[in-house]
Order: C-alpha cells, then structure tokens, then sequence
C-alpha cells in the first residue's frame, strides 16, 4: 500500500528567485525505509518539511503531495500531527518542555488524551528505548545524544505511520549514533512503520536502508535500491562519486567492473579476503618520515576543570599543539570536547593548571558547535567581506572552491546547516588566524563538500599552522588529522600516529581500519589500500 | 528534597504564597515584621542553606537605607525626638516607619526567593493551565528561554572576544559592540525559538480545543487538611487585622509597642502560618 | 484612620491587578497559533536578558528600547504583554519585590503606547527619538509613584524630594533610549520584520 507520493513537487522560498525544488515526483509503500540523500543545500530538508504538513515553509508550493490515497492537505488536522512524525535536525529545537516526562507527553497532551493512554504509552515507549532511568531529568542536563532519543521517544509516542528524520544522528558520538540507528532499524522491522531519514555518514545507514533516494539539481535523481544506487554514483558525475560509501567505494576501486560490492563491514571483510593474493603482489616501499616538529603554540598543563564544583569535565589534563599539525579529538557525547576547545580558546579559565600560549598575540580562530553564535552580519556577503585581511586572492579561491558566491545574499540563518558549516570555515580561513580551533565542522555537510573542507585545512597547516579540530566523524579527521587523542573519564589519551589509533580500536575507528583489522597484510599493502580511500 | 513541603500538591504551595505574600503586606507592626523576618531566613536556610538570599545582600542594604533615609529626610512627623539638624527633626516615628518598610520589602523580596526554589514550573504551569493556558503557557516558556539566553550571550560574547581582541577602546564603541551582542543574541533565539514553536505545531498544538494534562500531583486527604488549616489562620490574621490588630498606630500618638493579648493570639496565628513550610518539613524527616 | 491607608503596598499591588486583569482576560480569550505564542515569550525572555549585558551602569538598559521596537512591529497588545512580562521575568534575576508591578504597568504602557502610536507617529525618526526621551522619564515617575505611596507623609516637599532624587537616573534613561532608539532602531526593525515574513506570523494585535 502506498504511504506517501509526492506528484511534480516544486518549491520556492518566500523573497528568492530561483526554485529549491523543481520537479520532485516518487511514492513510498508502507513499512520502507528511505534513505534520501543529496547534497549540502539540494533540499532535503525542504521536502521533509512539505512532508510534514505543519512545518511546511513560507513559499511558493507546486505540485501534490498525498498521504494514502488522499492529498496531503486534505487530512485533519489531529491525524496529521499524530501520523507523520519528525524528528528534527537540530535536537535542542525540537524540545518544548523542561523535564523529560512533560517532553514526552507534550504531542499527547495537545491531542487530547487520556491520563491512562498517555502513561501506557511513555511506558512502553521509555522502555523500549531503554530511557526510563532519566525520565524524571531534567531536559538541559541530557547530552546531544540523549536529547535525539528524547525526541524520538516522544514523536514515536504518537505512534506514528510515517517517521521523517532530518540528519538525527549528525551530534551523535559513533556509538551512539549506533544504538539510535539500531532502534530505528528495530522500529521499522517490529512495526512496519515507514521511515525517511536523510544523512551524510552513509556507512552505517546503508546496510539498514531498503531504498535510496538521491536529490540532485530540484528533482529526484536516482530512486532505488542501495546497490544499484552504489553504481549509480560511481557512474555518475564526479560529485556523486565522493557519496560511495567507504566498503564499496574500496571494493570498487580495487576491481571496477564489480557487480554487486560489499556494503557492510562484515561483507567487506570476506571480500577482501578473496583479494589478499591480488594486494600481495603490491610494491613493498614504505612511505617517508612526517613532518618536522616544533616549539609547540598552545600547552596545556595540568589542567583541572569543571562547570560545577562536584562535577568535573577535567581532570589533570595535559595538551599540546604545534605547528603542522591537525589533532582530532574524539569522545562521547559529553565527554568535553567542547570545553576542551574553549579552554585552549582561553573563554574559560582552568580550575588548576595553565594554558600557555607560545607568543603573546596568537592568534586563535575558534568555529562554535552552534555556529549562529558566529555569524555577526545580516548577509553572507558582509560576514565574509568583514574576515577578509590582505589576501584576496585568498578569498577568490575559497568562494569558487566553495560555490558561496550563490549565497552572498541569504541571511546566514536562512542557510541550510550543511552551507552554515561551509560559511564557518571560509570566514575563519579568512582571518588567518595561527590556531584553528573548529567544533564539529562536518556536522550536516556532505561528503563532496567535506573532502574540499579537508584539502583546505590541509593547505592551512601546511603553512606552518596549527588545527584542533573536535569531532564524531571518524572518516573525515582519519584524513586531515596528524594526531588523535580520546576524552574518557575526564582525561585526554592522545597518540602519536592516527594509524595507531585507529588500528588499535574497535569502535572509534575507521571502516578502513575495521576491514583490515586482523587480516595478515603488511604496511606497504595497507598503504596502497588506503590511498584508494577516494576522500 | 522531593519529600516534605515540596511534595505538596501545587495547589496547597501555591496557596500558602499567595497567603503569605497578603500577610506580609498587611501586617505593618515591628513585632510581626521581625517575627516574619526570622521565619523567612529560616525558610530560606531550610532550602539551600539561604545561598540565594544571600545573594541579594547588596540589594536588600540598598534599598533599606534608602527608605529609611528618605522617609526620615521627608516626614518631621511624630512627637519623639532622636536628632535634630539644623531645624529638621528626625522623629523616632518616622525612623520606625521607614524601617518598618524596609522590613517589608525584604520580606517580599525572601518570600519570592523562596517561592523560585519550591515551586517548580512544571508545578506553575499545572495549576494555571487549567484556568488560563494561554498565559501559563506564554509565562512557562519566557522563564524557561532565559538561561538559555543568557549561556548563549555569555558565548556570543566569547566568541566575539576571540575575533577582534582588545581592539576596542571608546565607549561608543563598547556599547555598540555590546548591542551587536544582542542582536546576534536575538536573531539566533528568535530563529531557534521559532523552530521550538513548529516543534508544537507539529506534535499537535492547538488541534484539540481541550488539552488534557498528564497528571502527576494527586490531592490527598491530607492536601486537603493542609489547605483548611492554612485557610483558618489566614482568615484569623485578617480578622485580626480589620480589627486593628497587627498594625502600629503612631499618630497622632505612637501606640505603645507592647501587644495585647488578642494581638499576641494574632501573632500566634502569623507565625504559624509563615512557618508552615518549616513545620511540614521537619515533619517528614521526623 | 483606614485599615487600607496603612498598607500603601498593598494598594500598589491592587491598583495594579485592577489595570492589568482586563488585559489578561483579553488576551487569554484570543485562540493564538503556536508561532505568535512563542514569539511573544521569546521577545519577553529577551527584552528581559538585554539587561544583561548593561547590569553595570544604573538606569542605561536597552529593555525599554527593545519593548518599543517589538511593539512598533508586532502591535499594542503585543506590546504590553512583552513590556510587562520582561519586568516580571528579568526581576527573577534582578530581585522581585513590591516594585515589580510597578515596573510591570511601567513597561507595559511603554509597549502599549508605542503600539498605538506605530503607524503615522513613530515612523517619523524625530518623533521616535522624542517618544523615547519621554518615556525615559515617564517610567522613571511611574516608579516614583510607588515610592512615594510607601512613604508615611504624603505632602509637596517630599513628593518633590523624590522626584528630584531620581531626576539624573530619568535623564539617563531617556538619554540612552534616544541613543539606543536612533542608532540602533533601523536595523533591529529590519531583523524582526524579517522573521515576520520568514515565519509567517501574523500580528498578534
Ligand atoms: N528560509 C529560507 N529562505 C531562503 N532560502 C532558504 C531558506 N531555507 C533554506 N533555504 C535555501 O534552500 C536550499 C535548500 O535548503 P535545505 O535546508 O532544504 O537543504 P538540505 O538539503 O537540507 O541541506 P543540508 O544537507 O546542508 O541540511 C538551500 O540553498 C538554502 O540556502
Ligand atoms: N555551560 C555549561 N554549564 C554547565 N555544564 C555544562 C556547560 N556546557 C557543558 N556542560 C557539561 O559539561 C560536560 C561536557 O560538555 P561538552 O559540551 O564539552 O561535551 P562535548 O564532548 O562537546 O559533547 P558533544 O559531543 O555532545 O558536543 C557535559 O556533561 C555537559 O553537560
Ligand atoms: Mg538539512
Ligand atoms: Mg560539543
């Protein structure tokens, strides 16, 4: 039975020229779960919110969405609240209440309930998300992570039919990004409910996913299966070939004409065991030494830190980071990352301890996990002019390289979250600043977009400067980083190479580490395989 | 602390205020202020160890001196002298009221401290929603937006620091850059909120004319014995208080300070109301 | 004398529940959407933290100035609702007491008033810098009134006394509103009327 179908959907913001979507015609049976995907800016949000009725922009609207067999716009009211459900991108939005147990019957509440429905209801949903422990939270004290299963939880409540998710797990740790996309998968087979999520750490939604949609340029550029949609973007275009997931993407790079390449971790592991004779006849040259070290810009010693006195984020931590170098530094939701990057910001105080800077003018760029809190000008075009230094060659190459010269004249906040990020960056390359300090720069961008992001901070240390870079996508800092460290139990273990790092890891590593973990292959051997890595 | 005064059903809290906050308005006598004075510190310490009150020190100086300065600059009233300068009189009466009034307003100011600390807005928004969800709604919300506003200035403040430091010297600027602040603040909260306000549209809000709440606060026997009790003493201290009990006469004669004895039963049902919160919790810990 | 004469403090409370119940009900008897609800406890919130920053010099804050200009785009009773909900909610970090009220009427009429006046008046530059002049001494006698209701004699010198206390605290007030007001008035219209169009909102009134 079809749940949705959209019909030749177009849409035009109120006050822009030039339509988000242009001609977007699909229809979804019931119990699928969709993966849409596109670039930073394609309109992926913008459909979910023409699919969500309630949400559904300022603008210009065309064509018909139906729900069932019935246009969209014909359901009432209380049936389209309860049987489509969103759960946003940005998960501090979303929450309407203080404490969790109020969050969770707040859609119930609106729909008139009873008092005994409701408390069956959250119990049963609690439970099956394995929440109920911080039911009587308050909703500020959650991390990132637990508000996205908060909000699920209380969209699940109405017992949806349809269940839209716009990038939910882009401020999720790797592991919790794991168990939300697990209950997802676990929703979808338990209740035959349809979902559609939009993402951009592919690896690990495309095992789940039943069908692939991909936005390209207004309108639907593949509608398929998974596999065939792996092919579809190795075929296509350039851009698209970044999308290719890191299992396939290695699969077929070692051998083009694959039909059917692996797509989980486990498929790959025992493809790749097939082609160990073929990677054994590599050239055994081994790579030359790293680059120079030096009188390090920022050292933290001893550092002790806590927003409230019985808790403590840091303990005892010690850090530095010099020149030519990009550190990425991994943790949970949580963990202190953030604050970890605010204190070498010197916009907290250590407790204990000392931040020492190497010169007294250093110069620190600093990129906010919200990047709102940055943009200081009503247009793009004013945020970046006002960055610019010398150097406009500088910022001729950025703004082509990045394709923001069509956003010169949006309001940063009316920028898609991938394009915010995009934005972010640019105006702290700008400023040039010694130290680059960026709070999860990829959240929300995707893959075509991050490898230009990578080769630009690339560029950037290669100057002689310095990056600390906090971060959940593993794939992305396994490319620009120079050394990894983990924040757990209030300290920061950081390792010299990130081969290290991640070949010792099981969870906080890459897809490349956890294909080859364990399988007989000399460095050199590895080495070819990794500069397949198409990112 | 979950059991005690705050386990009351919202109801009987909520009366207890607003009983209270009468009370102290009407009782304008130096015995019954200083009696308040030491059952609403006490409160307080019962609480959080008075760490909020105590944080008004400042405030609550100022505005004492301040009245009673004035009220002694302004009114030559009253047959007891203290001082005289030049040929203005500081008369005892006008000295008393002043700090009669001061006492007032600490008192005002100590209830709602307290009153921040027991009564939780999810408690607040409970009763209200019934009897005016619009408000109850539009207040909850405006309370809960303001932390979060003011972390988020604190970070836009932070992050505007880092990006031209120590560059700015004229107030001019200070205050414009102060004001860029806000307006990054506004822009941002505006657009997050608004967010928040879909979030509610699309759970639901406004489809169903009756929302229904989901109930944590039973009304037991006991909720009920409370709300009697607290009634009766109230309405002995008002009865009191029509009859001119619980008030200093000073003129044209200031009233000898000494009570009577239907002012001392008067006092007696004072204190006993404004310690309610103290009784009820000692009273479950025993 | 009058039981009710000796309690001055609680005549202020009741003068102001008798002002301000009206539009209570007046308010909760309109059927908002979600949206114009939360805006109007998003510019509450706010115009109550833009204290904030300014909590060090006395009488120079940019409520008043914030009040005017929602009103001035989202209407009277919008206007009051936010004037009077930022006295009540930033004096929950600021200290409540009798003179929240007070200040809540205060602010609230400014909100009101500009309301009323927004469309031919207060397009007008000048008159915009004049209206916020006077109501920076405006607020300031309304918030006299009550000090001087709680003082014990009521005459000419010490009505005199209180108003000429607060004289250099008014001018401040009503000199950094006109500041606030013709620096900053321009571009703050242009941000909300955006998120007007953006979001769609209607006016609340
Ligand atoms: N309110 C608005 N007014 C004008 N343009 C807008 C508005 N909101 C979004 N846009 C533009 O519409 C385009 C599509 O935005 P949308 O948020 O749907 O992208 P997206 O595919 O979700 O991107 P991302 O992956 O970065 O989240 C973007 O170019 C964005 O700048
Ligand atoms: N302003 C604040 N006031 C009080 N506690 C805070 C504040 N900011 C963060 N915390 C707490 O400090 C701890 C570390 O937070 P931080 O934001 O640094 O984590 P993070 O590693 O960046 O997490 P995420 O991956 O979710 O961004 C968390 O327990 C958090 O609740
Ligand atoms: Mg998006
Ligand atoms: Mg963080």
């Amino acid at each position: 039975m079809t749940t949705l179908a959209c019909k030749h959907v177009g849409f035009t913001y109120a006050g822009e020229e030039a339509a988000v979507l242009k001609d977007v015609s699909f229809s979804i049976d019931e119990g699928e779960f969709v993966l849409l995907c596109g670039a930073s800016g394609m309109g992926k949000t913008t459909l979910l919110r023409l699919i969500k009725r309630e949400l559904c922009p300022a603008g210009q609207l065309a064509g018909t969405v139906f729900y069932g067999d019935k246009p969209l716009i014909d359901l009432p009211a209380a049936q389209a609240a309860a049987e489509i459900g969103m759960v946003f991108q940005h998960p501090d939005h979303q929450i309407v209440m203080d404490g969790c147990l109020q969050e969770l019957a707040f859609g119930m509440e609106n729909l008139g309930f009873s008092n005994h429905v409701m408390k069956r209801r959250i119990a049963e949903t609690t439970a099956f998300l394995g929440i109920e422990s911080w039911l009587s939270q308050d909703v500020q004290t959650l991390s990132g992570g637990q508000k996205q299963l908060l909000n699920l939880a209380a969209v699940l409540a109405l017992r949806p039919k349809l269940l839209l998710l716009d990038e939910p797990t882009g401020m999720l740790d790797p592991i919790h990004a794991r168990q939300f996309l697990d209950a997802l998968k676990r929703i979808n087979q338990d209740t035959e409910m349809t979902m559609i999520i939009t993402e951009h750490r592919l690896e690990d939604v495309y095992p789940i996913a039943s069908r692939v949609l991909i936005l390209d340029q207004g309108s639907i550029g593949f509608d398929g299966s998974p596999i065939d949609s792996i092919q579809w973007m190795n075929a296509a275009g350039t851009t698209h070939r970044d999308w290719v997931p890191t299992v396939p993407a290695y699969a077929l790079q070692l051998d083009p004409q694959l039909k059917s390449p692996p797509l989980t971790v486990n498929q790959g592991r025992r493809w790749l065991r097939k082609q160990i004779n073929q990677l054994k006849e590599a050239p055994i040259e081994l790579a030359t030494a790293k680059a120079q070290v030096s009188k390090p810009f920022i050292s933290i010693k001893r550092v002790h830190f806590g927003y409230h006195p019985e808790k403590g984020v840091f303990h005892h931590l010690h850090f530095q980071v010099s020149q030519f170098e990009c550190v990425a530094i991994f943790g949970g939701n949580g963990s202190g990352k953030s604050t970890l990057l605010r204190i070498m910001a010197k916009l907290l105080k250590p407790k204990r301890g000392y931040v020492r800077y190497d010169k007294k003018r250093l110069q620190i760029g600093y990129i906010p996990q919200n990047p709102e809190a940055f943009f200081m000008h009503e247009t793009v075009r004013d945020q970046i002019q006002a960055a610019v230094g010398s150097d406009e060659a500088l910022l001729n190459d950025l703004v082509a390289d990045f394709d923001l010269k069509q956003l010169y004249d949006r309001h940063p906040h009316d920028l898609s979250g991938g394009e915010m990020q995009k934005v972010a960056l640019v105006t702290v390359l700008l400023q040039q600043p010694d130290v680059l300090l960026l709070d999860e720069p990829t959240k929300g961008v995707d893959p075509h977009t991050k490898k230009k992001m990578a080769k630009w901070m690339q560029y950037f240390i290669q100057k002689g400067r310095a990056i600390v870079c906090a971060t959940h996508d593993i794939e992305f800092a396994a490319i620009v980083s120079t050394r990894c460290g983990l924040l757990f139990d209030r300290e920061l273990v950081v390792s010299e190479s990130p081969d290290v790092f991640f070949a010792d890891n099981h969870y906080y590593t890459t897809v490349f580490a956890r294909l080859t973990q364990g399988h007989d292959l000399n460095s050199a051997q590895l080495l070819k395989l990794k500069e397949m890595n198409h990112l | 602390m979950s059991s005690g005064f705050r386990a009351l059903h919202p109801f009987v809290i909520f009366i207890y205020y607003s009983g209270a906050i009468l009370l102290l308005l009407f009782m304008f006598h130096p015995a019954f202020i200083v009696v308040a004075m030491i059952v609403m510190c006490a409160v307080n310490v019962l609480y959080d160890g008075g760490r909020q009150l105590w944080r008004w020190k400042k405030m609550i100086l100022i505005t004492s001196l301040l009245f009673v300065g004035i009220n002694i600059f302004t009114s030559q009233r009253g047959s007891h002298l203290l001082w005289q300068v030049g040929d203005h009189r500081i008369t005892l009466e006008a000295t008393l009221y002043g700090m009669m009034m001061a006492g007032t307003i600490f008192l005002v100011l100590a209830l709602f401290v307290s009153y921040q600390q027991v009564l939780t807005m999810d408690q607040f928004f409970y009763l209200f929603a019934r009897i005016t969800p619009q408000w109850a709604l539009l207040s909850a919300l405006a309370i809960r937006f303001v932390p979060l506003m003011k972390l988020r200035l604190e970070e836009i403040q932070k992050v505007q620091h880092l990006q031209h430091r120590g560059s700015l010297k004229s107030w001019k600027l200070k205050i414009k850059e102060k004001m860029k602040r806000l307006e990054v603040l506004m822009t941002w909260s505006l657009e997050g909120g608004l967010q928040t306000a879909e979030s509610m549209k699309a759970r639901g809000y406004g489809t169903v004319k009756r929302r229904t709440a989901y109930t944590l606060y039973r009304w037991r026997i006991s909720d009920f014995l409370y709300f009697v009790f607290l009634s009766v003493l109230f309405t002995l201290c008002i009865w009191g208080w029509i009859h001119g009990l619980g008030r200093l006469e000073i003129y044209p004669v200031m009233e000898n300070g000494a009570l009577s004895m239907y002012e001392w039963i008067i006092l007696g049902g004072y204190l006993t109301y404004l310690s309610f919160p103290i009784y009820v919790e000692i009273g479950a810990d025993a | 004398m009058d039981p009710i004469d000796q309690s001055p403090l609680f005549i202020s409370l009741l003068f102001v529940g008798l002002m301000v119940i009206p539009l209570l009900l007046r308010f909760e008897r309109k059927q908002l959407g979600s949206k114009e609800l939360v805006l109007l406890a998003l510019l509450t919130a706010f115009a109550a933290v833009s204290r904030v920053p300014f909590a060090g010099i006395p009488s120079v804050q940019p409520t008043t100035f914030v009040i005017i200009v929602a009103a001035f785009i989202f209407g009277a009773e919008s206007g009051f609702i936010i004037g009077a909900g930022a006295a009540l909610v930033s004096n929950i970090f600021l200290g409540q007491g009798p003179w929240t009220p007070w200040q809540m009427v205060s602010w609230g009429l400014v909100g009101l008033s500009a309301g009323l006046l927004r469309q031919p008046l207060l397009k007008w530059k000048w008159i915009r810098l004049l209206f916020g002049f006077i109501w920076g001494f405006l607020f300031g006698w309304i918030m006299n009134a009550w000090v001087f209701l709680s003082m014990e004699e009521q005459t000419l010198t010490s009505f005199l006394a209180v108003y000429a206390a607060s004289f250099y605290f008014d001018l401040a007030h009503a000199l950094s509103n006109v500041f606030f007001l013709a620096l900053f008035a321009k571009t703050w219209i242009r941000i909300l009327e955006r998120f007007k169009q953006k979001y769609g909102i209607s006016n609340v009134a």
